[in-house]
C-alpha cells in the first residue's frame, strides 16, 4: 500500500505544525514556507495526472487501515475520475492562494496556518471513502475557512464567518444522521455494518421511501455548500468579507465540495430520491443560473458581482448532474473545473485592483485600460472564459451541459440558455464601465500594471483557461468512464 | 447473624482508603501549624485520591456483591471509581489559588470534597436503593455547604439556600418513591426488585409505576433535567466557580450512573414506559438548556445553562435502553467532565472581577488569541468539544450517542438532537468570536491571569485527553463498552 493520497493531504498539515514553531515575526520566512509546502504538495500530486488508469472506473491508489475497529470505521483514501482533477485542482490552486496573499500583512502566522490546515482538509474531502472520515473532513475544514474570513475580512467579517459557519454546520448535521442510519442498515457478509463507500455501493440496497429521506438528507448539506438557490444568502456575504485568498479557495474549491458530494454520494447512494427530486432539482438548479445572473448585473461592487456569478455557473453544474446522461455529466465535471479556474482568477483580478485603490465600486473606476493594459487584456480573457466564449474553457462545460440537458428537460434547458446571455451582459457591461470610458477618477491615473507576483498567480490560470479551451480531450479523457460507472448507479 | 468474612469488606477497599484519607486530612489541619496547614490537608488529598484510584485499578478483578448484596462491584463500578476520583484530583489540584482569593476556609473546603465523592461512590457501587438514597444524601450535603461556602457573597448564599431547599424536597420524592417500591416489591433490593417485576410482567401493580416515577423525579433532580433544573442555574453561578466545575461534572455523572444502574436492573421490564417519558425530558431538557444559554452575558451562567442541554444528550443515551447507548453515556460523561473542567478554568484563569453580576464577561476575552495565544487554543479546543465539532471527543461523544439512538429506532429523536447540537455551536461560537475574531481591547484587559501551575498542568492534560480521545476513540470506547456488559 502506497502513501501517496496520505502524503498528499497531510503535507499541508505537517507545514502548518511546523509554521507554528517559527517566530512570528519572521514575515519573509513564513510566506516562503508556506509557498513551498504548497509547492511540493502540489508537485506530490502532479504524477497522479499520468499515471491514472483512465479506463478504469475503480478506486485506485486505494488506502485502508482501521481507525476505530469497534465501529468498523476506516482510514480509507482512493482516487478515481472524478476526484483525480478535483484534487490537482485544489492543489494547483494551492501555491497561486499563497502568492495571491501579498496584500495579507497583518498576523501573518495565524493567516498560513489557516491556509494550510484548510488545504489537507479539502484534499481529505475530496479523497475519503469512508463516510465517517468524510464527514470529519468535511466538518474540520470549517474551522480554518470561518477564521480566515472572520479575522482576515472586511469590516462585515465577524458576521459573514458566523453565518457561513451555521449554514453550513446545520445541512450538515442533518448528513450526519443520514450516514449513521446508513451504517445501521447496510450489512456486510463478514464484516458487518460499515461506513465504507466501495462496500455500502456493493451492498446495499435501501428501501425507496427511506432514499427520499436520505437523499434529502445529504442534499441539503450539499445545496448549502454549492450554493443552490435558495441556500445561497450565505455565499455573497462570505465572498465579500474574504480575503482575496480566500475567496479564491471559496470559489475555487470549497463550492465543489458540494457538487462533488451530490457525484459522489447523494445520486448514486440514492437512485430513488435521485429520480423523485430530479424534476425539483432541476427547475432549481435553472432559478439558481438565472436569478444568480440577473443578482450580477444588479451589482455595483465588482466582487459581490462575480460571486453571484458563482451561483450561477454553479446552477449550471447542478443542471448538468442531474440531467442525468454522459455529455451533461462530462460537462458539469468540466464546468466545476472551469469554474474554479475562471472564477479564482477573477477574484484575483479584482484583489489585484482592491490592493491599489481599497475599493471594489464599479463606480470608482473607469477608463483605466489606459494606465494598466495588462490587466485590461487579462481580465477580458478570463471573462470571457466565464462567460463561455468558444475557444476557452467555459465554453467546452455549458455547451456539454446544454446539450446534454437538452435531450432530458428541454424547456428549462433554454430558459438555462439565456444564463449565458445573461453572463455576457454583466461581465461585459462590467468590463465597459472599469475598463473604457474617459477617466473620471483622478486617483485611478496612477494605477500601475500588473507586478511580476500578480503575473505569477495569472499565468499559470490563463494557460489552463487556454489549454482546456482549446485541447479539453486529456481532461475529459480522464472521467469518461468513471462517469459511465456513475450513471449506471445514479440512474435507477 | 454476624459474619464479617461474608460481608466482602475488601471490595470496598477504595472507599474505606477515601475515609481513611479525610481522617488524617482533618488531622493535619489540627495538628500542622496555621501557615503550613493548607499545603498539609491538600498535600495528603491528592496523594490520598491517587492511592484510591490505585487501589480502585489493583482491585478492579475483585468484582461480585459485598455486605449482603447491599452494593456491587463490578466494571461499572470500576469505571466510575476512576472517573469520579480523578474528576475530584483534578478539582483539589487547581483549587488553591482561586479559593484563597475568595477567603474561603480551605481545610473545609477540601474535606467537603472528599466527602462527597464519598458519597458518588456509594451511588455508583450500590445494588440497593437505601444505599443509593444515602450516597445521594452524603453526596448533597457536602455540595450543599461547598454552593454557600465562599460566605461573604451573597450571591452563594442565595445558590447554597435554594439549592438546599429544593434538594431536600426531591429527597422526600425520592424516599417516597423508596417506600412504595418497598412495599410492592417487598425489597430494595435491585435485583430482587427486577425478579418481581419479571414475576409480575404484565401486570405491574400502579404503585410500582408510581415509584419509579418519583425515584425518577429523585434523579432528574439530582442530574438538573428539564422541569427540576431550576436550582441550577443559581448554585452553579453562585458556587465558587471551581465547585461549579466540580458540579456540573461529577455529581451529575453519579447521578447518571445510579439513574442508569437502577433503571437498566431495577426496572428493565418497564423499559417500554419510562423510555417514552424520558423521550420528552430529553426533548425538552436539550432545548430548554440551549434556548437559556443562547442569552447568557456571563461565560460562566453561559456554561452553566450549556451543561442542561448536555444532560439532555445524555438521556438520550440513558433511555436507548442498550448497551451502545449505556457505553455511550459513559464514554460522554467521561469526555464532557474534560472539556467542561477544562472551560470552566479557562474561565476562571480570564476572569478578572469576581464581584457579583460583574464578572466572566465575554468582553474579557476580546482578542484573547493575540494576548495569549495558548490559552486561547486550549479554550478553543473546549468549545469545539462542547459544540461537538470534530476532532475532539466531544463530536465522537455526541455521534457515539445519537448513533445509539438511531440504533434502537429513535431516528426522530437523534434528529432533534443534532438540530440542538447546531443551535448550541452559535453560543459555543460566540466565544470563540471574542477570542479570535474581535480586537483586543487593551485598555480594559486585566494585566495579569489568574493561572497557577497547577491549572497549566491541568488545563494542558484536558485538552490532551480531549483531542487524544477525539483522534483515537478506541482508547476509551472499548472500556465503556466493557464496564457496560454487566448491566444487560
Amino acid at each position: 500500500m502506497s502513501l501517496w493520497l496520505t502524503s498528499i493531504v497531510f503535507i499541508p498539515l505537517l507545514g502548518a505544525l511546523i509554521l507554528i514553531l517559527v517566530p512570528s515575526s519572521r514575515s519573509a520566512l513564513i510566506r516562503g514556507w508556506s509557498f513551498a509546502v504548497m509547492m511540493v504538495g502540489f508537485l506530490v500530486s502532479l504524477p497522479l495526472f499520468w499515471t491514472f488508469d483512465a479506463s478504469s472506473a475503480a478506486f485506485q491508489y486505494v488506502e485502508k487501515v482501521p481507525w476505530i475497529p469497534s465501529l468498523g470505521i476506516n482510514y480509507h483514501l482512493g482516487l478515481d475520475g472524478i476526484s483525480l482533477l478535483l484534487v490537482l485542482l485544489t492543489t494547483f490552486l494551492g501555491p497561486i492562494v499563497i502568492l495571491g496573499s501579498g496584500a495579507v500583512t497583518k498576523r501573518l502566522k495565524g493567516y498560513f496556518i489557516s491556509i494550510l490546515l484548510l488545504q489537507t482538509g479539502m484534499l481529505g474531502t475530496f479523497l475519503a471513502l469512508d463516510l465517517f472520515l468524510f464527514y470529519i473532513f468535511w466538518e474540520v475544514m470549517l474551522i480554518p475557512m470561518y477564521f480566515l474570513i472572520g479575522i482576515w475580512g472586511g469590516t462585515e467579517r465577524i458576521y459573514a464567518a458566523v453565518k457561513f459557519f451555521l449554514y453550513t454546520m446545520v445541512g450538515s448535521l442533518l448528513m450526519l444522521v443520514g450516514i449513521i442510519w446508513i451504517y445501521f442498515n447496510t450489512t456486510v457478509p463478514g464484516v458487518g455494518h460499515t461506513f465504507d463507500y466501495t462496500l455500502i455501493m456493493q451492498h446495499a440496497s435501501f428501501p425507496a421511501q427511506a432514499q427520499l429521506w436520505l437523499f434529502g438528507a445529504f442534499a441539503l448539506a450539499f445545496a448549502i455548500k454549492v450554493p443552490m438557490f435558495p441556500f445561497h444568502t450565505w455565499l455573497p456575504d462570505a465572498h465579500v468579507q474574504a480575503p482575496t485568498a480566500g475567496s479564491v479557495i471559496l470559489a475555487g474549491v470549497l463550492l465543489k465540495m458540494g457538487t462533488y458530494g451530490y457525484i459522489r454520494f447523494a445520486m448514486p447512494l440514492f437512485p430513488e430520491g435521485v429520480e423523485f427530486f430530479k424534476p425539483a432539482m432541476i427547475a432549481l438548479a435553472v432559478i439558481g443560473i438565472v436569478y444568480g445572473a440577473m443578482l450580477s448585473i444588479a451589482q455595483t461592487d465588482m466582487k459581490k458581482l462575480v460571486a453571484y456569478s458563482s451561483v450561477s455557473h454553479l446552477g449550471f453544474v447542478m443542471l448538468g448532474l442531474f440531467a442525468l446522461n454522459a455529455q451533461a455529466v462530462s460537462g458539469a465535471m468540466i464546468q466545476m473545473i472551469n469554474h474554479g479556474l475562471s472564477t479564482g482568477a477573477l477574484f484575483l483580478l479584482v484583489g489585484v485592483v482592491y490592493d491599489r485603490r481599497h475599493t471594489r465600486k464599479i463606480a470608482d473606476y473607469g477608463g483605466i485600460a489606459k494606465v494598466m493594459p495588462w490587466y485590461a487584456v487579462v481580465f477580458t480573457i478570463v471573462a470571457l472564459s466565464s462567460i463561455g466564449m468558444p475557444g476557452l474553457n467555459g465554453f467546452i462545460g455549458e455547451f456539454l451541459i446544454l446539450v446534454g440537458a437538452y435531450q432530458t428537460a428541454p424547456v428549462w434547458t433554454i430558459i438555462a440558455a439565456t444564463g449565458v446571455i445573461l453572463a455576457a451582459i454583466y461581465l461585459l457591461w462590467m468590463i465597459r464601465r472599469v475598463f473604457y470610458g474617459p477617466m473620471t477618477h483622478k486617483e485611478n491615473e496612477s494605477l500601475t500594471d500588473l507586478k511580476a507576483r500578480e503575473w505569477a498567480t495569472l499565468l499559470p490560470l490563463l494557460i489552463f483557461i487556454v489549454w482546456i479551451g482549446v485541447y479539453p480531450k486529456p481532461f475529459l479523457s480522464k472521467f469518461t468512464v468513471s462517469i459511465q460507472q456513475f450513471l449506471e448507479q445514479a440512474i435507477r | 447473624m454476624f459474619d464479617v468474612a461474608s460481608m466482602q469488606i475488601s471490595r470496598i477497599l477504595p472507599e474505606m482508603i477515601l475515609i481513611g484519607v479525610a481522617l488524617v486530612a482533618i488531622l493535619m489541619d489540627v495538628i500542622l501549624p496555621k501557615g503550613k496547614s493548607t499545603r498539609g490537608v491538600q498535600g495528603s488529598i491528592v496523594v490520598g485520591l491517587i492511592v484510591v484510584m490505585a487501589a480502585s485499578f489493583f482491585t478492579r478483578e475483585n468484582t461480585g456483591t459485598a455486605f449482603g448484596g447491599m452494593v456491587i462491584v463490578d466494571g461499572f463500578t470500576f469505571f466510575f471509581r476512576m472517573l469520579l476520583t480523578f474528576v475530584t484530583l483534578l478539582i483539589v489540584m487547581v483549587s488553591e489559588r482561586y479559593i484563597e482569593g475568595l477567603r474561603i476556609r480551605i481545610a473545609e473546603y477540601y474535606l467537603l470534597l472528599v466527602f462527597s465523592l464519598f458519597g458518588m461512590l456509594l451511588m455508583v457501587m450500590a445494588q440497593d436503593l437505601l444505599i443509593i438514597f444515602l450516597g445521594i444524601e452524603t453526596m448533597s450535603i457536602s455540595l450543599y455547604a461547598l454552593v454557600g461556602m465562599s460566605r461573604h457573597r451573597q450571591i452563594s448564599n442565595e445558590g447554597a439556600i435554594k439549592y438546599f431547599l429544593l434538594g431536600a424536597f426531591t429527597t422526600a420524592f425520592f424516599v417516597y418513591g423508596i417506600a412504595l417500591m418497598f412495599g410492592v416489591a417487598g425489597s430494595t433490593n435491585l435485583v430482587e426488585i427486577a425478579n418481581y417485576l419479571r414475576g409480575v410482567s404484565g401486570s405491574v401493580p400502579m404503585l410500582a409505576w408510581a415509584a419509579a416515577g418519583l425515584i425518577m423525579v429523585g434523579f432528574a433532580f439530582k442530574a438538573a433535567l428539564v422541569p427540576f433544573h431550576w436550582w441550577s442555574p443559581d448554585a452553579y453561578e453562585g458556587a465558587p466557580t471551581t465547585i461549579t466545575a466540580f458540579m456540573s461534572t461529577a455529581p451529575k455523572a453519579a447521578a447518571f450512573a445510579a439513574f442508569l444502574r437502577v433503571f437498566y436492573v431495577a426496572f428493565g421490564d418497564m423499559s417500554g414506559s419510562w423510555t417514552m417519558i424520558l423521550w420528552w425530558i430529553a426533548v425538552v431538557t436539550m432545548t430548554f438548556g440551549n434556548l437559556l444559554a443562547l442569552r447568557q452575558n456571563s461565560v460562566k451562567r453561559m456554561l452553566a445553562f450549556s451543561s442542561i442541554t448536555h444532560a439532555g444528550y445524555l438521556v438520550v443515551a440513558l433511555l436507548t435502553f442498550d448497551q451502545m447507548g449505556a457505553a455511550a453515556m459513559l464514554f460522554y460523561l467521561a469526555m464532557y467532565a474534560m472539556m467542561n473542567i477544562g472551560a470552566f478554568l479557562v474561565a476562571i484563569a480570564v476572569n478578572k472581577d469576581e464581584n457579583e453580576g460583574k464578572g466572566y464577561s465575554f468582553d474579557d476575552y476580546k482578542g484573547l488569541i493575540w494576548r495569549k495565544p495558548w490559552l486561547a487554543l486550549a479554550m478553543l479546543v473546549f468549545m469545539l468539544a462542547l459544540a461537538g465539532i470534530p476532532p475532539t471527543a466531544g463530536f465522537f461523544g455526541k455521534y457515539y450517542i445519537f448513533s445509539a439512538a438511531v440504533k434502537s429506532g429513535f431516528v426522530g429523536l437523534a434528529v432533534i438532537g443534532v438540530l440542538n447540537g447546531a443551535a448550541s455551536v452559535y453560543y459555543y461560537l460566540r466565544l470563540i468570536v471574542y477570542m479570535f475574531l474581535k480586537e483586543r481591547d487593551e485598555l480594559n484587559e486585566s494585566p495579569s491571569l489568574n493561572l497557577s501551575p497547577s491549572m497549566i498542568q491541568v488545563i494542558a492534560l484536558c485538552v490532551f485527553l480531549v483531542l487524544l480521545v477525539g483522534l483515537f476513540p478506541d482508547l476509551l470506547l472499548n472500556f465503556a463498552t466493557q464496564s457496560v456488559t454487566v448491566l444487560l
